[in-house]
C-alpha cells in the first residue's frame, strides 16, 4: 500500500485581494503536487511564483484559498498537522524581550513540548549552532547570522517530522552553512522530511534530492536532482602538458573541441572517449580528471523558466 | 493546545511586560509617591516628617488649610484616605491612562510585524489565544503597577502613621477595570491599523471623546434632577433640537463602556458615602455639585443609575471591541 502523501495539493488556488485600486494577484493558480515523506526538497521558483504562499497556505497563515491543500492527511492549517511541523520563515524576528534560551523554550512549548523536555534539548542545539555563548543574551543583541542560526533551532527543537527552510542560509558565514549543510543531512537521516526554499540553487543541487519548481503558482517541473540535471554530451578532460597539437591528435574523434588552460572540452560518446584516451595516452599525455558535463541546477531551473515565459 | 501552550502564552506575557522600558521608568517613579508615603507620618497627636525631624500639630494644620472635621482624629483619618486614594488612584486617572496606553499600544502591531507574524503564528495556537495573550500583558502590566503602587501607598501609611487603609486596595481592581476597557481599544485599533502610533492616538482619542461624552450626559442628567426638584417650569418643553440631543447623548452613553464608574463603584463597594466621590466631572456653584449624578448611582439603583447596567455594558462593549479584533485577525492574511 502506497504510504499516504504528507502534503497533497489539488487545485490549490489563492488570490491575494489588492487594495481599492490593485487588481487582485493570483499567487497560486490551480496548483497540483504531492509530496511523500523522507526527503529534502528544493522549493525553487522566481520571485512571485507562490513558494511562499504555499506554505503559508499549508500551515494556516493563508485563509481563503480555493482547491484542496492537506498536510499529513489533514486540512491545511489543523493544529494537529501543525504540530508536526517546523519552519523557519524568510526574514524571521523573534521578539526582542526575549534571550536566546528563552526563544526556544518558548517556541517549542507553543508546538506542544514540555518546558523540561525543551530544556534539555536547547543546550545541544545551541551548541551545534555556535550561539551557546549567547543563550542568555537578549535577541536584540544577536547579529543577523546569529539570529538565523537561532531560527533554525527554534524550527526543529521540537523534532518535527516536517520541516520548511525559507532561506536557510541567508546572513550565515561559510562555516556556519556548512553546519546547516550537516545538519540537514542528520535530517535527512532521520528520515525528517525538509523543504528548502532558497535562491542559492548550488546550495539546493547540493543539499536536496528533489527539487519542485514553481512559476506563476503552477507547478513547472518536479524530479529528482539528477532529472533536472542531466548530461549535456560534453565531457571535460584535464591533461598534462596540453599538447600545441592538440586538434591535430583527437582529429576525427568526438565533435566541438574546445581547449582551455588545463585541457579541453569536448562532445562525445563513451567510445569515442575511449579512443581519445587512448590517443592521449600514446602521446603520453597525463590524464588528471575526467567529467562528463551536466547541465546545473542553475542553467536548468533558467531554461525551465525562460521556457515557460516563452 | 495543551498545558504547555498555555504556560507559554503566560510566561511571554509576563516577559514582553518586564522587559518594557516604560513599565521600568513607571515601576521607578512609583518609588517616589511611595517614599514620600512612607517620610510623613500621621501620628495619633501630629504630623510628622523624616521619622520625626519635623512635626505639626493638627491644630496648625487645620487652621491652615481649613479642614471640616468634627474631631483631630476624623481629620487625620481623612488626609490619610484622601491621600492614600490621590496617590494610589493615579495610573486609573486620565495622566495614568495615557501613559499606560502608550505604553502597552504596541504589544498588538509588533506582533503582527512581518517576519513576527509567521514565526509565531505557524505554531499549533489559535488565533484568538494570540490575540488575548496580548490582551492578558497589558492587564498583567497595569497590574503589576498598580499592585506595586498600592501595596506601598498601604505599607507607608502602616508604617509612618500607624493607620491601616485596607480601602485603598480597591483602586486596584478600579484601575484594572478602567484600563481593560481603553486597552480593548487599542488592540482592536493595534490589528486594524498594524501601527502603534495609530494604536496609542486612536485610543487616547477615544478614552477622551468618551470622557467627554458621559460628561455631558452627567450634567444633563443633573441639571434634570434639580430640574424636577425645583420644579423649574422655564425649562420645561426643551426644543425638539435638544431633546434629539438628549436622546443621541442617552444613546451613546448607555451603548459606550463607562470606565470612569468603577470609582464610584470602588467607593460604593469599600462602603465610602457616593456623593463624596463626585463622580467623574463636577462643577461647583455656591458649593453645590451641579455636573454629577453620582449621589443617585448604585447597584439598587433604577437601571438608568445602576452600577449593574453600567458594568454589564461596559463588559459587553469590551468584549465587542475584542472580538472584532480577533475577527479581524482571524481572517487576516499573514
Amino acid at each position: 500500500m502506497t504510504p499516504e502523501p504528507i502534503i497533497h495539493v489539488r487545485g490549490l488556488t489563492k488570490v491575494y485581494r489588492g487594495g481599492r485600486r490593485a487588481a487582485a494577484t493570483p499567487a497560486l493558480d490551480g496548483l497540483d503536487l504531492s509530496v511523500s515523506s523522507g526527503s529534502v526538497f528544493g522549493l525553487l521558483g522566481p520571485n512571485g511564483a507562490g513558494k511562499t504562499t504555499l506554505i503559508k497556505v499549508l500551515l494556516g497563515l493563508v485563509p481563503r484559498w480555493k482547491g484542496e491543500a492537506r498536510l499529513f492527511g489533514r486540512d491545511a492549517g489543523d493544529s494537529a498537522a501543525r504540530s508536526r511541523v517546523g519552519y523557519l520563515p524568510e526574514a524571521h524576528r523573534f521578539p526582542t524581550y526575549l534571550t536566546g534560551r528563552q526563544v526556544l523554550l518558548l517556541y517549542g512549548m507553543l508546538s506542544g513540548r514540555s518546558a523540561g523536555w525543551l530544556r534539555s534539548k536547547a543546550d545541544p542545539w545551541l551548541q551545534r549552532l555556535n550561539i551557546l555563548d549567547a543563550a542568555d543574551t537578549k535577541v536584540r543583541e544577536y547579529s543577523k547570522g546569529m539570529q538565523q542560526r537561532l531560527g533554525l533551532a527554534q524550527a526543529l527543537i521540537h523534532e518535527p517530522e516536517l520541516v520548511f527552510l525559507d532561506e536557510p542560509t541567508d546572513g550565515v558565514d561559510p562555516v556556519g552553512r556548512a553546519v546547516i549543510r550537516e545538519i540537514v543531512e542528520d535530517l535527512r537521516a532521520s528520515g525528517t522530511t525538509v523543504f528548502i526554499n532558497s535562491h542559492l540553487l548550488m546550495e539546493v543541487e547540493q543539499i536536496c534530492d528533489r527539487v519542485v519548481i514553481l512559476s506563476r503558482g503552477k507547478l513547472l517541473r518536479e524530479g529528482t536532482v539528477a532529472d533536472l540535471t542531466p548530461k549535456t554530451g560534453l565531457v571535460s578532460i584535464e591533461i598534462d602538458p596540453v599538447p600545441d597539437d592538440l586538434e591535430q591528435i583527437l582529429a576525427g574523434v568526438g565533435a566541438g573541441l574546445a581547449p582551455n588552460e588545463r585541457g579541453f572540452v569536448i562532445s562525445a560518446d563513451d567510445e569515442a572517449l575511449d579512443e581519445i584516451v587512448d590517443r592521449l595516452r600514446a602521446r603520453e599525455v597525463s590524464i588528471r580528471t575526467i567529467s562528463p558535463r551536466r547541465l546545473t541546477l542553475e542553467e536548468s531551473f533558467i531554461e525551465s523558466i525562460t521556457g515557460e515565459e516563452r | 493546545m495543551n498545558a504547555h501552550t498555555l504556560r507559554a502564552l503566560f510566561l511571554d506575557a509576563i516577559y514582553q511586560v518586564l522587559d518594557n522600558r516604560v513599565f521600568r521608568v513607571l515601576a521607578v517613579l512609583i518609588l517616589l509617591p511611595v517614599a514620600s508615603v512612607f517620610c510623613v507620618g500621621f501620628r495619633e497627636d501630629e504630623l510628622v516628617l523624616f521619622f520625626g525631624v519635623k512635626a505639626y500639630s493638627y491644630d496648625t494644620l487645620v487652621e491652615t488649610f481649613g479642614i471640616t472635621a468634627s474631631s483631630i482624629g476624623e481629620a487625620r483619618v481623612i488626609l490619610i484616605e484622601n491621600a492614600a486614594d490621590i496617590i494610589a488612584g493615579f495610573l486609573s486617572g486620565s495622566l495614568g491612562m495615557a501613559v499606560m496606553i502608550a505604553a502597552t499600544a504596541f504589544f498588538v502591531p509588533r506582533m503582527l510585524e512581518k517576519g513576527a507574524v509567521e514565526t509565531l503564528f505557524h505554531k499549533p495556537v489559535p488565533r484568538l489565544l494570540f490575540f488575548l495573550s496580548r490582551y492578558v500583558a497589558g492587564l498583567v502590566f497595569v497590574a503589576l503597577l498598580c499592585t506595586a503602587l498600592v501595596s506601598g501607598v498601604y505599607a507607608g501609611f502602616l508604617f509612618s502613621s500607624g493607620y491601616s487603609y485596607p480601602g485603598v486596595f480597591w483602586e486596584l481592581p478600579g484601575a484594572i477595570y478602567a484600563f481593560g476597557v481603553v486597552h480593548a481599544v487599542s488592540m482592536l485599533i493595534g490589528v486594524w491599523s498594524r501601527s502603534t502610533p495609530a494604536a496609542i492616538l486612536l485610543s487616547i482619542f477615544f478614552f477622551v471623546g468618551n470622557g467627554c461624552v458621559h460628561t455631558a450626559w452627567n450634567m444633563k442628567e443633573s441639571l434634570a434632577s434639580r430640574r424636577v426638584a425645583t420644579e423649574d417650569s422655564e425649562t420645561e418643553g426643551l426644543s425638539q433640537l435638544l431633546e434629539g440631543v438628549s436622546f443621541a447623548l442617552d444613546t451613546a452613553h448607555f451603548v459606550l463602556p463607562k470606565p470612569g464608574d468603577a470609582d464610584l463603584m470602588v467607593e460604593s463597594l469599600r462602603g465610602d458615602a457616593p456623593e463624596s466621590g463626585g463622580g467623574a466631572f463636577r462643577v461647583q456653584t455656591n458649593g453645590e455639585s451641579i455636573g454629577s449624578v453620582g449621589h443617585l448611582m448604585g447597584w439598587d439603583a433604577e437601571p438608568r443609575y445602576s452600577f449593574v447596567v453600567s458594568l454589564l455594558s461596559t463588559l459587553a462593549f469590551t468584549a465587542g471591541l475584542l472580538f472584532l479584533g480577533w475577527r479581524k485577525l482571524a481572517r487576516a492574511d499573514l
